[in-house]
């Protein structure tokens, strides 16, 4: 769980009112987990419950090896029950610890064998959970000596079946399992590196004479591209079946209700690829332009006077005032005269 | 099927893995393939179930040549849509239940033997695999129109299409979107007057008086290009007192100055939402109060002679009459009676020494020697946590009383209390946690 908005506020204000400044280092990790225009490949945090089995470990295990580097495997059991408000809460405290914002908990006991919660959060808050039973795993382990995918490759995904688009449930699982196992988001792509295809399939099944309820295969298979012998640019692939594959049955499931989901798929509200305006190609390949100049508020900001001007206009001033000053000289001089005419000295005689 | 021209072939080279060790079999299989083309096109248009068979037949016949093939023409050609940017593809036609849960009988399942977790349920493998590679075949051939460019090393780096509402899906975030940056007071200015940024400057600058780099910010020692204010003399020029201490008027500027930055920092993130409304000018006051404070107390040991004025001789001073160092040392003293682990309580009384007061002791209270007061006053304390106050409210809004709900309080429950922890193994782990089974009889 994340500090509340008054708690963020008030440290960000003790920060800057010059409160003890984080490490260079630390600081730049802190930039890293603040949030981001566009973010990168969500980690997954892979954990036991109260009991979990040897099977449900090697699970584990080999969802590790799939969703490495972007996942943390944690090796002790933890006390938690996820679908208790309790839990959930550890949940939040675990991922946000961990920087986590996919996670996987593994259990296993005589009312829910071989149980799998697979789980998402957003803003460090439990979003989507799902309770998974395991009817059938296959490991990498037990494909020995066939070709597996590459560490941090991206899966080509495929889902089949119409079931993934009438049952809601199975709707905000095939969301949730895109966002698994999809990887680093891209924008572009060395398609020659694709080595291998997940196909979740989903089918009703009846489980020994019980209703029948949605099951879903999930298959792996290490994809090899040849040159498609029936000509064409994409190349053929060539699968064989490589771990991890797994048969499940949903069993209990919370999704974010619609607003949180809102919330949560809102995105940043960026700026649409602008069209060039104002720039025009004539035919002789030369780009010209159009300016578009605002009216220029003369009177409101005045820049600065560049020093010729400064200097012209002392120059005039002073042209001014000397003129004013020999004026004034030349009317003191006429009255002098004045004076002297009419009472015969001067003025300068009497002080 | 015609020889295609050798361009083509070479781009479909590069499309395709390239190891030299398969090259050889790939000669092979792509002769293979194009003889079994020819007679799987004909029945290819058929329905599912015919498809299903003559995969099998398809699968078994390279299954005896090869160990890593698989048949070329086999998927159905059911339609997909697509959603290129996550690599992902939808197949929405509806799946025969009958043919997924039969049991498979060809020995083209020699790769699914062993199985970490086992269900009795009968699945046929190869039904999956024939929808994987038709729904495979699709998507590389969608993304293989995606334009592409070549890149050093000669990789082909396609650009996938971006996100659109016509994927049936959009996925959450991690984080909600960070907030529009706000423009500061002062970049709104330079905006609307055209002034450019400030070029950088380098980190350390060389310093010409020490002849070392030097940081550009810290105390007058270590700062590059000081100035003469790094000094030991500092000049009094014609507009200053020459009274006041030069450094300590240095140094009231400089704090000046950092309060002034940090109150225009407080002012930009409260207007850019960051902070609290009204938490800049609250800082603002706290600092001018703290400024008030440092000057009173200066002023207030300057006349008790505790802190000499700077530029006066000390014999010359009127107001002590020489006694400058008296009330120093009694604060001294005063500071030392108490500096004790007990608080100086039990420690001896020297001869002539004042008495010990420890300050800040007693809490002043006011005396309600009322009962009808003192009665009133408990009656709103008992409102208050019965019914709850505007005050309490506005904290608990603020969220004042969220501790321990947080991972940042150090009082956090997260679940996992003390209680859980215990040893595995040894008696020393056993407490009140053991589950109490049946003993065996041995």
């Amino acid at each position: 769980m994340a500090p509340t908005p008054h708690q963020a506020k008030t440290a960000k204000a003790k920060l800057i009112s010059g409160g003890k400044q984080p490490k260079a280092r630390i600081a730049r990790y802190l930039k890293t987990q603040e949030p981001q225009l566009v973010e990168g490949a969500k980690a997954a945090l892979l954990l036991k419950g109260i009991k979990c089995s040897d099977s449900m470990a090697t699970v584990l295990k080999d969802l590790r090896s799939v969703l490495s580097p972007h996942a943390k495997l944690l090796t002790k059991s933890n006390q938690i029950v996820a679908f208790d408000d309790a839990g959930t809460q550890s949940l939040e405290f675990l991922t946000t610890k961990n920087d986590a914002a996919l996670f996987a908990m593994a259990s296993h006991n005589k009312k829910r064998p071989n149980n799998l919660i697979l789980g998402r959060t957003f803003d460090r808050r439990v979003l989507d959970m799902v309770e998974l039973g395991i009817l059938q795993y296959r490991s990498i382990n037990d494909f020995p000596g066939l070709p597996k995918k590459r560490l941090g490759s991206k899966p080509l995904l495929h889902f089949v079946g119409d079931l993934w688009s009438s049952d809601h449930n199975l709707k905000s699982l095939q969301n949730l399992l895109i966002d698994f196992y999809r990887g680093d988001p891209v924008d572009s792509l060395v398609l020659s590196g694709l080595d291998h295809v997940m196909v979740f399939t989903a089918a009703e099944h009846s489980i020994g004479g019980a209703t029948a309820e949605p099951i879903v295969h999930q298959r792996t298979y290490f994809m090899k591209l040849k040159k498609d012998p029936q000509g064409g640019k994409a190349p053929a692939p060539y699968l064989t079946p490589s771990g991890p594959d797994m048969d499940f049955k949903l069993r209990r499931t919370q999704f974010a209700s619609p607003d949180l989901w809102k919330l949560a798929t809102k995105q940043p509200t960026t700026n649409k690829t602008k069209k060039k305006k104002n720039q025009t190609t004539n035919l002789f390949g030369e780009t010209l332009g159009r300016l578009h100049l605002e009216k220029q508020n003369i009177d409101a900001k005045s820049g600065k006077k560049s020093k010729a001007l400064r200097l012209a206009e002392r120059a005039e001033k002073e042209e001014d005032r000397a003129a004013t000053e020999s004026e004034l000289q030349q009317e003191m001089g006429e009255m002098e005269q004045e004076f002297q005419q009419t009472y015969g000295f001067s003025r300068n005689d009497i002080a | 099927m015609a020889r295609k021209p050798k361009a083509q072939e070479k781009e479909e080279e590069e499309a395709s893995t390239s190891s030299s060790e398969h090259e050889a079999m790939d000669h092979d299989s792509d002769d293979e393939e194009q003889n079994d083309d020819g007679s799987e096109d004909e029945s290819d248009d058929g329905s599912e179930d015919d498809d299903g068979s003559e995969d099998d037949e398809e699968v078994d016949d390279e299954e005896e040549e090869q160990s890593t093939e698989m048949p070329a023409a086999a998927g159905n050609t059911e339609s997909s849509n697509f959603a290129l940017a996550d690599l992902t593809s939808f197949n929405t036609h509806q799946i025969n239940p009958s043919q997924l849960y039969s049991s498979s009988s060809t020995s083209s399942n020699t790769h699914y033997t062993s199985a970490t977790i086992s269900t009795p349920i009968a699945i046929n493998e190869d039904y999956l695999l024939n929808k994987a590679i038709g729904g495979t075949k699709q998507l590389l051939k969608e993304l293989w129109k995606c334009p592409a460019d070549r890149v050093d090393g000669g990789f082909m780096v396609a650009k996938l299409p971006g996100r659109s509402k016509a994927d049936g899906y959009v996925l959450p975030r991690m984080l909600p979107p960070p907030p529009q940056k706000q423009l500061t007071k002062w970049e709104k200015f330079a905006l609307e007057r055209g002034i450019s940024p400030k070029s950088k400057k380098s980190r350390k600058q060389f310093d010409e008086a020490t002849g070392e780099w030097k940081h550009l910010t810290g105390s007058l020692q270590n700062k590059a290009n000081a100035g003469p204010e790094s000094w030991p003399i500092l000049e009094v020029k014609k507009n200053d007192d020459p009274n006041q201490n030069p450094w300590e008027k240095l140094r009231e500027e400089k704090k000046a100055r950092t309060n002034k930055n940090t109150t225009n920092r407080m002012k930009n993130a409260e207007s850019a939402g960051l902070l609290e409304k009204g938490s800049a000018n609250r800082m603002t006051k706290q600092l001018k109060k703290m400024e008030k404070q440092r000057t009173l107390s200066r002023e207030h040991e300057r006349q008790q002679g505790i802190i000499a004025p700077a530029g006066v001789p000390v014999d010359m001073m009127k107001s002590t009459d020489g006694k400058r160092g008296k009330p120093s040392i009694q604060l001294a003293l005063k500071a030392t009676q108490v500096s004790t682990a007990s608080l100086g309580k039990f420690d001896k009384m020297r001869e002539g020494e004042p008495e010990r007061k420890l300050e800040n002791q007693s809490k002043k209270r006011k005396l309600l020697l009322e009962k009808s007061a003192e009665q009133e006053k408990s009656r709103d304390i008992l409102t208050k946590v019965m019914n709850g106050s505007k005050e309490k409210d506005r904290d608990v809004k603020k969220g004042k009383y969220a501790k321990g709900e947080t991972a940042y309080d150090y009082d956090y429950d997260d679940g996992l209390g003390a209680g859980s922890f215990r040893k595995k193994k040894g008696r020393a782990g056993v407490g009140k946690m053991r589950k109490i089974t049946k003993k065996r009889i041995k």
